[in-house]
């Protein structure tokens, strides 16, 4: 045994040292090879998991977000509707409404039409009567001669619109 | 630049070894290990790895120093891979991150998360200072420029007696070393994992879920086979450190023979490409055996687990 170890050359202070070498080379690995590398793959591993996981919320979100926006527009769509339907029977409703108030005003002025033409009529009878007396006197002065007074032409004129009043 | 600076590197190193090819009288006595320069007797790559100086009483052999280089150029790497760390990895830090990674999802697939936690810095350091020691073994110049006796060309030499470097996987220190530390942490960490009594359990106890009369003769079985399991166990890193360095000095002492008995080495070149196989097989075997024998001792058995379900 102990002539093998010294044909091999195992001798304490080299196997010391060869293991104070390989634990140097060991803590230089761990130092500045295992400890920054593993933090970063960690870290990378962190990162690729929240990126998946926010992927997952932003699918999520737009699936909610997709379906919201059905909905919103689903009830747009209703209220559109109930809109148009109310603002039809609204106006239907002023039409109406404006329909009679035209027919109240045209009746309205026809009647007054009527009842101008009425009192034109009337004033211009009244005057056709004046000036028919008014006539009947010159004609009745002019056949007879006869200088009429005031009294006689104003009983001829009551006399003759009174006669053409009761025609 | 680069080339520029490889190519004056490697100027520097030859212009090194040839001082210390000048300088071979007086070196003489200071080198242990080596053979006699007067002629090449003996393996072509000694089986230990001579000394080339001392630090105070610490004797520092070619492996030692090749092993510093090997410290410095694993450094420099990963320096360059994580100095400034992007979230989109590229260039050195993907190779730095890849082989990490890969490697902690080996840990991760062989032993359980808590105890793969523990093992991997170990397991992951294994087979990056094993694969890097290996494959720059095979770099020229390693085992071929140190003192030896002289030949005819400039400042050349028959055989490299006392290389400069040496791989320190093909030095039985290191593996020693490497196999020792598993040895102790593997200890440790079944002792954390099982507990002293638990740990017991697990070599010595009853297996198979038995009850009743039948336990008293079975668990004589059992300790006995807890007694080669314990064995085993000892046997481990012996294992290891032998089989890494016998394959690694065997493929140092194969190239050193063909390169140095073939018209211009070309003999050799096949053999460079199997030990760049070998390089990378060894590393992954005792980075595997290393967690597969941890694994065995920090692990449930399956009425192990039926026990600890019904306690909960």
């Amino acid at each position: 045994m102990g002539e093998t170890l010294q044909q091999l050359g195992i001798q304490w202070p080299k196997l010391i040292a060869q293991v104070v070498n390989f634990a140097i080379v060991l803590f230089i690995l761990w130092k500045f090879a295992y400890q920054p590398v593993l933090n970063m793959l960690a870290q990378r591993r962190e990162k690729i998991a929240e990126g998946m996981a926010n992927a997952d919320k932003i699918k999520a979100e737009l699936a909610a977000t997709e379906a919201n926006r059905r909905s919103i527009l689903d009830k747009a769509n209703v209220d559109a509707t109930k809109f148009i339907e109310e603002a039809r029977v609204a106006a239907a409703k002023v039409l109406e409404q404006e329909t009679q108030k035209a027919i109240a005003t045209a009746n309205d002025i026809i009647t007054k039409a009527r009842q101008a033409n009425e009192a034109e009529l009337a004033r211009m009878k009244t005057e056709l009567r004046r000036e028919v007396g008014r006539l009947v006197v010159s004609t009745t002065s002019k056949v007879t001669g006869k200088v009429l007074t005031a009294d006689d032409q104003n009983r001829l004129a009551e006399e003759t619109s009174r006669q053409l009043a009761s025609n | 630049m680069s080339l520029k600076k490889t190519i004056l590197t490697a100027a520097v190193l030859l212009g090194f070894a040839a001082f210390l090819n000048a300088a071979e009288p007086g070196h003489e006595a200071a080198v242990d290990g080596a053979a006699p320069h007067a002629g090449h007797v003996g393996p072509p790559v000694s089986p230990e790895a001579p000394t080339l100086f001392h630090i105070g009483p610490l004797p520092v052999t070619n492996s030692i120093v090749y092993t510093w280089i090997i410290g410095a150029v694993i450094l420099f790497v990963i320096r360059a891979g994580t100095k400034k760390m992007k979230e989109t990895p590229s260039g050195v830090q993907n190779v730095v991150e890849a082989a990490v990674e890969g490697l902690e999802e080996l840990t991760k697939g062989l032993l359980e998360p808590k105890v793969a936690h523990w093992v991997f810095p170990l397991a992951a350091t294994f087979f990056l200072f094993i694969v890097v020691s290996n494959l720059m073994g095979l770099l020229p110049g390693v085992g071929s420029i140190g003192w030896g006796h002289a030949s005819g060309a400039p400042f050349g030499i028959e055989h490299a007696d006392t290389p400069l470097f040496r791989p320190p996987t093909a030095d039985a220190n290191m593996t020693v070393a490497m196999a020792a530390i598993f040895f102790v942490m593997s200890t440790i960490w079944a002792l954390k994992y099982n507990g002293p009594v638990g740990l017991l359990k697990h070599i010595f106890g009853v297996k198979g879920g038995m009850t009743g009369w039948i336990v008293i003769p079975l668990s004589l079985i059992f300790i006995f086979i807890g007694c080669i399991e314990v064995i085993s166990i000892m046997i481990r890193p012996v294992a290891l450190a032998m089989r890494l360095y016998g394959n690694i000095y065997g493929g140092e002492s194969v190239l050193t023979l063909m390169l140095t008995n073939s018209p211009l080495g070309l003999a050799a070149l096949p053999f460079y490409f199997l030990e760049l196989l070998v390089a990378v097989v060894q590393a992954l075997v005792f980075t595997l055996l290393s967690i597969a024998f941890i694994g065995t001792l920090c692990s449930h058995t399956e009425e192990e687990h039926a026990g600890a379900k019904h306690a909960h």
